[in-house]
């Protein structure tokens, strides 16, 4: 039997619960407005809740910072987190391990897919001049990346894959507005499958509404947030390749 | 619901796919776990991607769980078990793993619930249902999401499509979708295929078929985006495609464009789930007379439909399992909660 480890939010004092919320409500700021605001909070089941701040955010709208306490708590020893992010290496451990375990240069695919015309984190984690001081996959010898850039179809980066012979495939979604990433995720493993290799690559997902559990959760090998950087992700993918033996 | 069943007892493993999340997997295969059971089946069961978890990780509404009867096999990841009610035993352990851990098989020991997530790559899966067969007498596989792979003749010999509310409370299109899916994964087999070409094609590649029946294999890698070069391959007297992949909108754009030249253009896939074309690039292929067949067809048990959606709101169920019903004869059309 684990240990039960409860913890509430923390404002003050420990177990206060202490939390603060922030929303919009489509009514003008006024007396209904802040009416309306905390009784929201109420129903939420915040206890002493109290409106720290309304202000009007344009014409028939209002933006409100509430504070309150919340008498939930969570049990750390019953949760179950997947994470990717084993033991991370750095540059120079991920270049030898390739040179080492799979004994040539691996190829690695990647895109912003679908309507999405983000660039930035997809950037951040290839290109040359990398992310948070570190390099980006362009830069490792023992790696050839491809950068498709935004807007690819997924037709498009399976067919890249399929051409360079991809080991790993990277895919960014950055929109999710109305869980548009959702089809377009599943879209590309279904094509993979479609075309027989899916078995063959290591596919990961990541952007700044990707979990790990999300990506895993909709088929992919791993799931990278906000914050990801390059040797991260490349650590991920070279330790993934010699696991399921797809280096040779 | 019987006559699902009876159906579904003439095979060894049945794929329940759907739609989209939420459009009743869960409840299908529990229903079809039930009833097997009663009639003295021992059922094996695994999921592509997680199942019966209680939460949806998605949208965090609550799901329903996978509930085992007493000598069910799984097939699952380490890590799952102990998070239902039932009582597992585990078998054998496998050589495959999900990013949950390894996977087991374990045989119900107290009937309860379950969280059952199974291997992710439809490659992995296939090697879970031959070991859930050397325990059970029929497989069932839970498909993750609007994933639908599991569903390919190679991985198993039946499936079931689940469709909903979800989709859209307009009727009309919960319909539309549901019958085109139906139809892509109903598509008829080749006529024209020989045995040469069926071979090409079980091995993933692509080629041409000539009139008289010769098959040239083609030098592309992939055919997925629709390779213009493609053209040079087709014509009058190579009028069959070959397609070991991929049949998506930018390959389909491509052959309606140039069906006018290759006069009895036919191409034909793998089966129902390698089509990615969607509802308009399909009309066009059909308005061109170009005509898509599969080497291999699927045997779709029936449709499951589930009237709620995702907000609690219903369409009326009765309605909807007769409209489809009525633009998929043959197929069985069924609310497994009615
Ligand atoms: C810059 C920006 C733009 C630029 C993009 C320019 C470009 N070339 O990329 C422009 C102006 C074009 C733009 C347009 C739009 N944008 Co914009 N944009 C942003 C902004 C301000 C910053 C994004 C960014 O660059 N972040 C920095 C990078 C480094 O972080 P990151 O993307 O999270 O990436 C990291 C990780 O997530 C991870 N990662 C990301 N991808 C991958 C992939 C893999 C494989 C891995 C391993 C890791 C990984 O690693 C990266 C490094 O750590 C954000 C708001 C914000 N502050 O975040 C909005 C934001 C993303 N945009 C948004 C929207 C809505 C849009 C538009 C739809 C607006 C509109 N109505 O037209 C359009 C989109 C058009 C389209 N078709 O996609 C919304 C998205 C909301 C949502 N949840 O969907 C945001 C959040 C703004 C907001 N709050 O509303 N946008």
């Amino acid at each position: 039997m684990t240990e039960t480890k409860r913890i509430k939010a923390y404002g003050d004092a420990l177990d206060d619960g202490a939390v603060q919320l922030s929303f919009t409500l489509p009514v003008d700021a006024g007396p209904l407005a802040r009416a309306a605001a905390l009784n929201l909070a109420v129903q939420m089941g915040l206890e002493h809740a109290e409106i720290a701040y309304m202000t009007p955010v344009s014409q028939g709208f209002s933006f409100f910072v509430v504070y309150g306490r919340c008498r939930h708590s969570v049990d750390l020893s019953r949760l179950q987190v997947a994470e990717a992010g084993l033991e991370e290496m750095d540059f120079f451990e991920i270049n030898d391990y390739i040179k080492e375990h799979i004994g040539r240069k691996i190829n690695v695919v990647a895109a912003c897919t679908g309507t999405d015309a983000h660039t930035v984190g997809i950037d951040a984690i290839i290109n040359m001049k990398g992310y948070k001081g570190e390099y980006g996959l362009e830069r490792y010898p023992w790696i050839n990346a491809w950068n498709m850039g935004s807007q690819v179809p997924n037709a498009a980066l399976v067919a890249e894959a399929v051409r360079r012979k991809a080991d790993a495939i990277l895919v960014s979604q950055v929109v999710t507005q109305r869980d548009i990433h959702i089809p377009n995720l599943t879209e590309l493993v279904e094509m993979l499958e479609a075309e027989g290799i899916r078995h063959k690559v290591v596919l990961v997902a990541g952007g700044p509404r990707i979990s790990h559990q999300l990506a895993v959760e909709l088929g992919y090998d791993a799931g990278f947030g906000p914050g990801t950087t390059p040797r991260q992700v490349a650590s991920f993918i070279v330790r993934e390749m010699v696991q399921r033996k797809l280096g040779n | 619901m019987k006559e699902l069943l009876d159906r579904a007892v003439q095979y060894k493993s049945i794929a329940v796919v759907g739609l989209a999340k939420n459009t009743g997997k869960t409840v299908t295969v529990n229903c079809l776990l039930d009833g097997l059971s009663n009639r003295g089946l021992t059922v094996g069961l695994t999921s592509t991607g997680r199942d019966g978890e209680k939460a949806d990780v998605l949208t965090d509404l609550p799901k329903p769980p996978v509930v085992l009867p007493r000598g069910a096999v799984v097939a699952t990841a380490g890590g799952c078990l102990g998070q239902g009610t039932a009582r597992l035993e585990i078998l054998a352990s496998l050589d495959i793993s999900n990013p949950l851990g390894e996977i087991v098989l374990a045989r119900v020991r107290e009937p309860g619930t379950a969280e059952i997530s199974g291997p992710e790559r439809t490659r992995d899966v296939q090697a879970a249902i031959d070991a859930l067969l050397d325990w059970s007498d029929l497989v069932l596989i839970d498909g993750a999401l609007d994933r639908i792979a599991a569903s390919a003749p190679a991985v198993t010999e039946a499936a079931i499509l689940a469709t909903g509310a979800v989709l859209s409370y307009d009727l009309e299109r919960v319909v539309e979708s549901t019958v085109f899916s139906a139809r892509k994964l109903l598509l008829p087999a080749s006529v024209r295929l020989t045995p040469q070409g069926a071979g090409l094609l079980a091995a993933g590649r692509s080629g041409v078929q000539s009139r008289d029946g010769t098959v040239k294999p083609l030098p592309m890698a992939t055919l997925i985006d629709g390779p213009v070069e493609l053209l040079d391959y087709l014509d009058a007297q190579w009028s069959c495609l070959l397609v070991g992949g991929a049949l998506t909108n930018e390959l389909a754009r491509l052959l309606a464009a140039a069906a006018q030249r290759i006069p009895g253009l036919e191409v034909v896939v793998r089966d129902g789930t390698r089509i990615f074309a969607d509802i308009r690039q399909w009309q066009e292929l059909e308005r061109n007379g170009v005509s898509v067949t599969a080497a291999a067809p699927i045997n779709l048990l029936g449709v499951s439909v589930n009237p709620v959606g995702k907000h609690g709101r219903r369409i009326p169920g009765a309605a909807l399992v007769e409209a489809i019903a009525k633009m998929l004869p043959g197929v069985l059309v069924v609310d497994p909660l009615a």
